[in-house]
């Protein structure tokens, strides 16, 4: 089997594209990356944002960032497709070294200790609410 | 003009994503800042620069600001 990699790709949607159709093309994306042997990792759709400067007389765009695991050959499809389709304005793979790997782990680990402390929060503030209950008793 | 509360010799990676960051290295025009005037280490200011180009590619950054097209 040929080795694989860790990517990431981030991609920008025209933003006068509907909605339906932003899905369709994410949709898309992610089945050419499953069925060419690749697991993807988190699909993080940062929604309409506006552009720094105009293209193809666009001044915003739909940013979806994803990483997955995928052979090397996945790519030149991958890219292809992207270069292909009108309603993709631009993107960007890059290979993911030892130092992204580990800066992205980082902010995982980060974002999952945020939920936690968030999660560890309101049951706190549930706590709170409970022992002025039992106070009114 | 480093920034003295953000430790640049311990900067493993710098994120094209992470544009908040990126903008202390660009002037008004959208340029990127010589090293002798931010500063940083070498080897993080490689990091930036091609961290910018990126951003600049997904046109999260401008090439040239606005303000002076």
């Amino acid at each position: 089997m040929a080795n694989k990699y860790q990517y990431e790709l981030t991609y920008v949607i025209s933003g006068v594209v509907q909605q339906n159709q932003v899905d369709d093309i994410v949709r898309k994306i992610n089945h050419l990356v499953e069925s060419n042997d690749g697991d993807v990792l988190e699909v993080d759709e940062w929604g309409n944002q506006r552009l720094a400067y105009e293209i193809n007389r666009k001044r915003s765009g739909y940013y979806v960032n994803m990483y997955f695991k995928a052979p090397g050959s996945l790519i030149e499809r991958l890219e292809r497709e992207l270069q292909i389709n009108d309603d993709v304005l631009r993107y960007l793979t890059l290979r993911m070294d030892a130092k992204m790997q580990r800066h992205y782990e980082q902010r995982k680990k980060r974002e999952a200790q945020e939920d936690a402390e968030e999660a560890a929060a309101e049951n706190g503030a549930a706590d709170t609410e409970d022992t002025e209950d039992s106070d009114e008793e | 003009m480093a920034n003295d509360d953000i430790d640049y010799e311990h900067i493993e990676y710098v994120d094209y994503k992470d544009t908040e960051f990126l903008e202390q290295f660009i002037n008004n025009q959208g340029k990127i800042l010589p090293r002798r005037v931010t500063d940083v280490p070498a080897r993080v200011q490689r990091q930036i620069t091609t961290a910018i180009k990126r951003a600049r590619h997904l046109s999260l950054l401008p090439y040239v600001s606005e303000s002076i097209r």
